[in-house]
């Protein structure tokens, strides 16, 4: 059984498969071509760049220190306006104060933030993202800052996370209080990275926020906002005011707890916060127990000295050794309990309290 | 005769279209890889990194590491993993166990001293015989335990750990100190949907003609089953990846029952797509260095074969659907190729097959070859250009003809090896032999 034209269409299929392969190879080779000529470009920018980098930098590290003479960077501001834009952003960590207002200045002289202010609306959001990096740099120096505030206020709502933050920054720079309370708000949304960027910023008005804002949201009856703002409070390590931290020290969900218990570390404590404080040293969850050791030991407590005794005796060594360190931190009486725990037959209780006792005599 | 000659014919055409229909498959897969790279490598910029290694908000990560023995590689392993830029960076060691000496040796190296801690048993593991910290200002928790292979050593590392993420660098991977830190954003922007983030980029091409077969290999796998699986939400952890897992997710599926390729196939089924995001970063924070030699490449296929193979199961039941078709493609296809060499060939040789149906199969695995391998190079570089000269971009461009007249024969051979050859799962898990995951 064969089928006579069984060798003419396989003769077909096979003239069939080598055109596509070759269709598909031609133009493989087409875009090899493109791709060789952007490599090509690619190398000789850099290679620009690599060339006349050290000249610039070292112009710029002159001009910082106060030297006069710019005409290196004008120079080549006319040919190389990217290459000028990123050095002088390389300098946008370590430069403050009146150095960076003139780097903000030359900036504005060389026309690079007129052409950040339009890069910023640009559709490319790879442009828009280093403009708007660009400018919320730029926009400590108030000139600069007039002249960008209508596209930072713009690009607030914009698509790009990153774009949106630049754009925060910047604005930010302005201490315009409502501004300022917006911004608050926009940390308190669910993005994590938009939170920790912001938390950083908006740190140098904690205590502006904390007697509004913050306590707005705290008292707002929303888990997720409450959980948001202990987070920044907890991230900015200050002791800024906050009512009655019961209610979150004993909350009915573990992480609001949990960042309630390290916020009590260091802000200042009303009677019945200090009295939950003091009724989490027996909590049934170890870990919340461990926290509450370590903020009543932070707050010196001294009227929790038999509980961490207790503690000390009854935990386990990591936990003893907690209770150990914050009976430590509140002598004399802390540390006449150390004493007389330090002989105590637990062999555990015995080592947490010698090793506290030593090393906070150690340290004293 | 003639009814054999047309069965064999018949045999023959089914294995070039089955070839055809995987080509074309592969080419679409790299397609959809370009386009996920482009947009992957638009989103992120990195630039927040000085924030994000200040901040206490961004979620601690503890770096879990099997070591495989007390060798002065495995510490300085963990020396460059104690380097890693983060802000609450905890390294955890396990010992699978090791011997007294061995301890000894860890010990001295790190100056650990031995501290009592409860572990909680959130994943079945072996005994804890001990937890060691060190007395340098590192935070480092080294784990002794019995023995139990490497799964069993990974669910005891992440029993030890005490941050909400957990970070696993792969055995063979050469990293950037910052990889930590670029792998978090992925996180910290959808933090209640992203699970897990896979970090790799492909190697840079040593010189010879193996280092250049080597790199499109490399480039293959980075825009197919990372990219591409990436933007299918498929993502599986290839050989020289950073990986970052949510701690919860990881107890959520009961721990590793099988390397990391097989914690992540346990992600994908037990997340729905959308509550289960496993996030990808192209940037280079991780790459598996490049083969040089034939024998580095034999080795690394045969290594990558038996994690596929202990991951999929030897007939691709041990991933449920989703995954059949890379089944088909690193456990089928070289059979499937074979049998059509060796089918064509004697059918060619014995008049039994047309010369133009053996000449079919050529084209349908080489020519198909190099139309992918030469597609690999070049929307990678049309993605993201390498930074390589016009001339080397050309070479490795056209490497992908010797790749497939001749190596990709013997490759389908050591394929089939690793694959079919892989020691069973439970063998595997026998000893106390932690191998690279």
């Amino acid at each position: 059984m064969t089928l006579p034209a069984a060798p003419m269409v396989a003769q077909y299929l096979l003239y069939a498969a080598l055109a596509l392969v070759g269709v598909h190879l031609l133009f493989l080779l087409l875009l090899l071509g493109v791709a060789m000529l952007r490599a090509r470009a690619l190398r000789a920018r850099r290679a620009v760049s690599a060339k006349i980098r050290p000249a610039l930098h070292a112009a710029l590290v002159e001009f910082l220190a106060g030297g006069k003479d710019d005409s290196i960077i004008r120079e080549y501001s006319r040919d190389h306006r990217g290459d000028i834009a990123d050095s002088i952003l390389l300098f946008q960590g370590t430069v403050g104060g009146s150095a960076r207002d003139r780097l903000c200045g030359l900036s504005l002289e060389l026309g690079l933030v007129q052409e950040w202010c339009e890069e910023g609306r640009s559709r490319d959001v790879i442009r828009r993202r280093a403009a708007l990096a660009n400018l919320a740099f730029a926009c400590s120096y108030e000139p600069c800052r007039r002249l960008a505030a209508d596209l930072m206020l713009d690009t607030l709502k914009d698509e790009d996370e990153e774009v949106r933050l630049s754009a925060c920054r910047g604005v930010l720079l302005s201490e315009a209080a409502d501004q300022i309370k917006r911004l608050f708000e926009l940390a308190l949304q669910p993005s994590l990275l938009t939170r920790i960027v912001l938390t950083e910023d908006l740190r140098r008005h904690a205590l502006s926020l904390a007697a509004g804002p913050v306590k707005a949201a705290l008292r707002s009856g929303e888990a997720k906002r409450a959980r948001a703002a202990l987070d920044i409070l907890v991230a900015w390590e200050r002791a800024v005011p906050v009512d009655d931290l019961r209610e979150f020290l004993e909350h009915r969900e573990r992480d609001i707890r949990v960042l309630a218990f390290r916020l009590a570390s260091f802000v200042t404590l009303d009677f019945e916060s200090r009295l939950a404080l003091l009724r989490s040293l027996n909590d049934t969850d170890a870990a919340i127990r461990g926290l509450a050791i370590v903020a009543v030991g932070r707050q010196k407590m001294t009227q929790a000295i038999p509980e961490l005794a207790r503690c000390l005796r009854l935990e386990g060594l990591q936990q003893a050794r907690q209770a150990a360190a914050a009976l430590g931190d509140m002598p004399p009486e802390g540390w006449r309990a150390l004493e007389e725990l330090s002989t105590n037959p637990n062999p555990v209780t015995a080592l947490a309290a010698g090793e506290a006792l030593a090393r906070a005599k150690r340290e004293a | 005769m003639p009814d054999l000659s047309m069965v064999l014919t018949l045999v023959v055409v089914a294995l070039v279209i089955a070839q055809a229909v995987l080509a074309g498959a592969a080419l679409e897969a790299l397609l959809k890889g370009y386009f996920e790279l482009r947009r992957s490598l638009r989103a992120t910029s990195y630039d927040f990194g000085s924030v994000l290694l200040k901040s206490p908000i961004v979620p601690g990560v503890s770096m879990v590491y099997a070591a495989p023995d007390a060798s002065p590689e495995s510490r300085a392993r963990v020396r460059r993993l104690l380097d890693l830029h983060f802000g609450r960076p905890e390294i955890v060691v396990v010992l699978d166990g090791e011997t007294e000496e061995e301890l000894g040796r860890w010990a001295q190296e790190f100056h650990l001293y031995r501290q009592e801690r409860v572990v909680p048993l959130d994943l079945p593991a072996a005994a804890i015989r001990g937890c060691y910290l060190s007395s340098d200002p590192i935070r480092l928790l080294v784990v002794d335990k019995e023995p139990g292979g490497a799964a069993d050593a990974y669910n005891a590392g992440v029993n030890a750990a005490q941050s909400p993420v957990i970070g696993l660098v792969d055995g063979e991977a050469e990293f950037i100190p910052e990889f930590l830190l670029r792998l978090i954003r992925p996180m910290l922007g959808d933090w209640d949907r992203t699970v897990a983030v896979c970090g790799v980029a492909p190697a840079v091409a040593a010189p010879g003609l193996a280092g250049s077969i080597g790199a499109i290999e490399s480039l293959r796998m980075w825009l197919v089953r990372c990219a591409a699986f990436s933007a299918w939400n498929r993502l599986l952890p290839v050989p020289g990846a950073c990986m970052l897992v949510k701690r919860k997710a990881i107890c959520s599926v009961g721990g590793f029952r099988d390397g990391t390729m097989g914690l992540f196939l346990d992600l994908h089924a037990a997340g729905d797509g959308k509550s289960g995001r496993v996030a990808f970063v192209a940037s280079p924070v991780s790459y598996r260095p490049a083969a040089t030699t034939w024998a580095d490449l034999h080795r690394q296929a045969r290594s990558d074969q038996r994690q596929l193979a202990a991951a999929l199961g030897k007939l691709g039941g041990g991933a449920g659907r989703e995954f059949f078709g890379l089944f088909c493609f690193r456990g089928l296809r070289p059979v499937l190729e074979t049998a059509a060499y060796v089918l064509a060939a004697a059918g060619w040789i014995t008049g039994l097959v047309d010369p133009a149906v053996a000449a079919l199969v050529l084209v349908s695995s080489i020519g198909a070859g190099i139309v992918i391998s030469m597609a690999a190079v070049v929307l990678r570089e049309l993605a993201e250009p390498s930074g390589m000269a016009p001339g080397s971009v050309a070479a490795l461009c056209l490497t992908a003809i010797p790749e497939n007249l001749g190596y990709r024969q013997v490759r389908n051979l050591w394929l089939m090896a690793g694959y079919f050859g892989a020691p069973a799962a439970k063998k595997r898990k026998q000893g106390r032999a932690v191998g690279k995951l």
